[in-house]
């Protein structure tokens, strides 16, 4: 199990790829976010890939991202839509019950991948 | 610049009901800061925290397009530069207004105004269509970020964005923007 503890401008991530259970917790606005997120993001996506038959679980809790974040996030998702074929997945999208920001950022993403059970829970 | 001077500069800043005002270079370690503030003092009003997400999303958006483009940029170590402009968050009866202005080259003009006089005549729809496209697709030719920051600020105005681009000398034109919540 991976875990990056959060800074300033980047969310705590946890990556248990053994039980296939993944958390992003906090802010993301790093000054250069593909550097932050690549070595993280390009190993977890071929692991993601494969995997058949998998019980997999991401549990979002961001409560703040700027621009860059979100392309990055999405292309995540585009991943995960894509391995739910074979997989079964599932993304808990929390968000502070006031913060209808976070929630409609979620609600974008959802819109956009077919697949995968997508729950929002309210904090 | 007088004492008298800069007493006049702060009334104006003033008079315009402003929360935080900055012109000078800007780093990430200073957008780390003054989001901070702006996070202590919108709870501190009690301002809703769908709004207060917003302000914050917009002064972040608009901070790093001048580190990110702007073309007064001091490299001062390594890993470290910082660009000059200017960046202004203050309320307007119960909105608030989030504004940015830095130098532009000439030569980048036609480009941005094309993509923000695009984006300025969207409707709710038309920007969310746009944005998923983007999303899609790979960032703009000299787009360090995302190329979605514009169109998602447009999206969570609550009026359509105003900007403009005025002569500044013969290389350079000044390009001002503003969001309102």
């Amino acid at each position: 199990m991976t875990t990056i503890q959060a800074t300033v401008t980047t969310p705590k991530i946890v990556l248990d790829t053994q039980n296939n259970v993944y958390s992003f917790e906090g802010e993301s606005y790093p000054e250069d976010v593909n550097a932050f997120f690549d070595p993280i993001m390009n190993p977890l996506k071929t692991h993601l890939k494969n995997q058949n038959d998998a019980n997999i679980q991401f549990d979002f809790f961001l409560t703040y991202f700027n621009s860059a974040s979100t392309k990055v996030f999405f292309n995540l998702f585009l991943t995960l839509d894509k391995i739910s074929e074979f997989n079964n997945v599932v993304v808990n999208w929390k968000h502070h019950e006031e913060d209808d920001t976070a929630e409609e950022f979620g609600q974008d993403f959802k819109e956009e991948i077919d697949n995968i059970q997508f729950n929002f829970i309210t904090i | 610049m007088t004492l008298n001077d800069f007493r006049t500069l702060k009334e104006m800043i003033e008079s315009k009901n402003v929360i935080f005002c900055y012109n000078g270079y800007l780093s990430q370690e200073i957008i780390v800061a003054v989001s901070s503030m702006i996070k202590g003092k919108l709870s501190a009003d009690e301002t809703k925290i769908g709004i207060s997400q917003k302000v914050l999303y917009m002064f972040v958006e608009q901070a790093q397009n001048i580190t990110r483009y702007s073309p007064d940029q001091i490299q001062h170590s390594e890993e470290s530069s910082m660009s000059y402009g200017s960046v202004a968050i203050g309320t307007e009866g119960n909105q608030f207004y989030i504004m940015c202005s830095n130098r532009i080259e000439k030569a980048k003009v036609p480009a941005l105004q094309e993509k923000l006089e695009a984006i300025a005549a969207m409707n709710q729809d038309e920007l969310k269509a746009l944005y998923k496209e983007k999303m899609r697709s790979e960032p703009d030719e000299g787009s360090k970020g995302a190329s979605i920051g514009l169109i998602e600020m447009a999206r969570k105005s609550s009026e359509p964005i105003e900007f403009d681009f005025l002569e500044n000398d013969e290389i350079f034109d000044c390009f001002t923007l503003k969001v309102v919540i």
